[in-house]
């Protein structure tokens, strides 16, 4: 039983991947337009960290289902 | 390891300070009594703060607590826009509890956050101000119209938005304050010296105030939807 | 640690507290500064302003004012030169026509004067010829009326050829 659980929370950890490959298009995205157009750069900035503020969410919901799988199942 | 695992689980729980001896027994966690300790140094900051205001031959103290509370009501409502500016108060208010309640791990205290009551409570009130924001703007039967923007086809989306955007606002603070904090524990257990500074630069400070403004942006965005 | 319990309404309870203190002691003492400064800054503008345009108006009433008093002089000047020449001129006419009225009344005096001098000069030329006659002739009372018809007709020969 134990192990299937540790199984289900590694799993369920994978969703971070999705969020880190969509952080790094953005980021370079931003740096392009950055090299593109290097006066915008503070809202460029603002803008990029706010994105990945939003996008770090769906890893943290794996996270948060791994831990709750670990509690609730012990 | 054992041991570990077994002190980061105790601490992961939010216990229980002390009982209200009423109605048998109300539990009052160390969440609000940490939220009364933040409360109590924030009014009292306030009241010390703006003593003496004086419209000419201001002191410096003024100058700088002008300066700051105009600046934080400016974010907020270059956020908002400027029909909701009735709702800035209150925004900026959640800002400041919970980039100080993030940053709290700092002085010793439990963050309040970690406890998903706190959060939970949080995205409640925000969602509860959405809805209470497009009903003065739009009358109730507007308000009730707006499920159908912009297709009839998307309305189950719409009452589902209801539930999920608070969820996903009290799931991501949540989530983000406990992994900081588990991920700070662990590295408290390997190098008790110099590491947790470090990254508690990163995950407290950074983090804490960036997931603050994230939370007041995105409900004032859905404010701002919602008003039009 | 997932549990939700009572501390929901509490942190609810707290947040709202929070947030009405928040408003009462720090924003509103705040904006009501700024507001005042404000106030202030366009009431000082206000009065300015208002001061500016009273000084202008002021400013108007004092030359136009000015401009009349020159205008009045002028007049003045032009009616006093008037007069003055017309005073002028009614004195030489008077002065004018008094010396003809001297030159002419002189003019007569003159003339008679003339005439009585004349006048005498014949008497007493008549006298000296009968005298000098007398003296020639010797005779004193004998021819006397003769004589002196004679020296008469003689007189008035010779005052019509003079």
């Amino acid at each position: 039983m134990n192990s299937l659980i540790a199984v289900g929370a590694g799993i369920a950890v994978l969703g971070a991947l999705g969020a880190g490959i969509g952080i790094g298009i953005a980021t370079g995205k931003a740096v392009e337009a950055v090299a593109r157009q290097p006066e915008a750069d503070g809202k460029i900035m603002k803008n990029l960290i706010l994105g990945c503020a939003l996008a770090e969410a769906t890893a943290i919901y794996g996270f948060v289902i791994a831990i709750m799988i670990i509690m609730f199942f012990k | 390891m054992e041991a570990v695992a077994e002190h980061i689980q105790e601490e992961l729980n939010v216990q229980t300070v002390f009982t209200i001896p009423a109605f048998g027994g109300i539990p009052v966690a160390e969440s609000t009594v940490v939220t009364w300790i933040i409360m109590a140094v924030l009014i009292v900051l306030a009241i010390i703060l703006t003593r003496g205001f004086t419209t000419r031959n201001i002191s410096k103290r003024q100058a700088a607590m002008e300066v700051i509370v105009t600046k934080l009501l400016g974010l907020v409502e270059g956020m908002v826009g400027e029909e909701g500016m009735a709702y800035v108060p209150y925004l900026t208010t959640v800002l400041l509890y919970i980039g100080i309640s993030n940053i709290i791990g700092i002085f010793g205290f439990k963050s309040p956050t970690k406890d998903l009551n706190v959060t939970l409570a949080l995205a409640i009130m925000s969602i509860v101000l959405v809805q209470i924001a497009g009903i003065r703007a739009k009358g109730i039967k507007g308000w009730l119209h707006s499920f159908l923007e912009p297709i009839a086809i998307v309305t189950p989306f719409n009452i589902l938005d209801l539930i999920t955007r608070p969820l996903s606002l009290c799931m991501r603070l949540f989530g983000n304050v406990l992994g900081a904090f588990v991920i700070m524990k662990l590295i408290e257990q390997v190098l008790p010296v110099v590491l947790p500074a470090v990254f508690s630069l990163y995950f407290d400070l950074f983090d804490g105030l960036l997931q603050a403004y994230v939370f007041v942006f995105l409900t004032s965005l859905y404010i701002k939807e919602a008003i039009e | 640690m997932l549990s939700v319990n009572i501390n929901l309404v509490f942190t609810i309870i707290n947040l709202l507290i929070l947030a009405i203190a928040m408003r009462i002691f720090l924003y509103k003492p705040v904006q009501k500064i700024i507001a005042q400064r404000k106030e202030e800054a366009d009431s000082e503008y206000a009065k300015a302003a208002e001061k500016q345009k009273e000084a202008d108006a002021l400013k108007d009433q004092y030359t136009k004012s000015l401009k009349e008093l020159e205008d009045e002089k002028k007049e003045t000047l032009r009616t006093a030169r008037k007069n003055a020449d017309e005073e002028y001129r009614r004195i030489i006419n008077r002065a004018e026509s008094k010396a003809i009225a001297i030159k002419s009344d002189a003019q007569i005096q003159a003339e008679s004067t003339r005439q009585q001098v004349l006048k005498r000069a014949e008497r007493e030329i008549a006298d000296m010829v009968l005298e000098a006659t007398t003296k020639m002739t010797g005779d004193a009372a004998e021819g006397k009326e003769i004589n002196s018809s004679l020296y008469d007709e003689f007189l008035s020969k010779a005052g019509e050829q003079s």
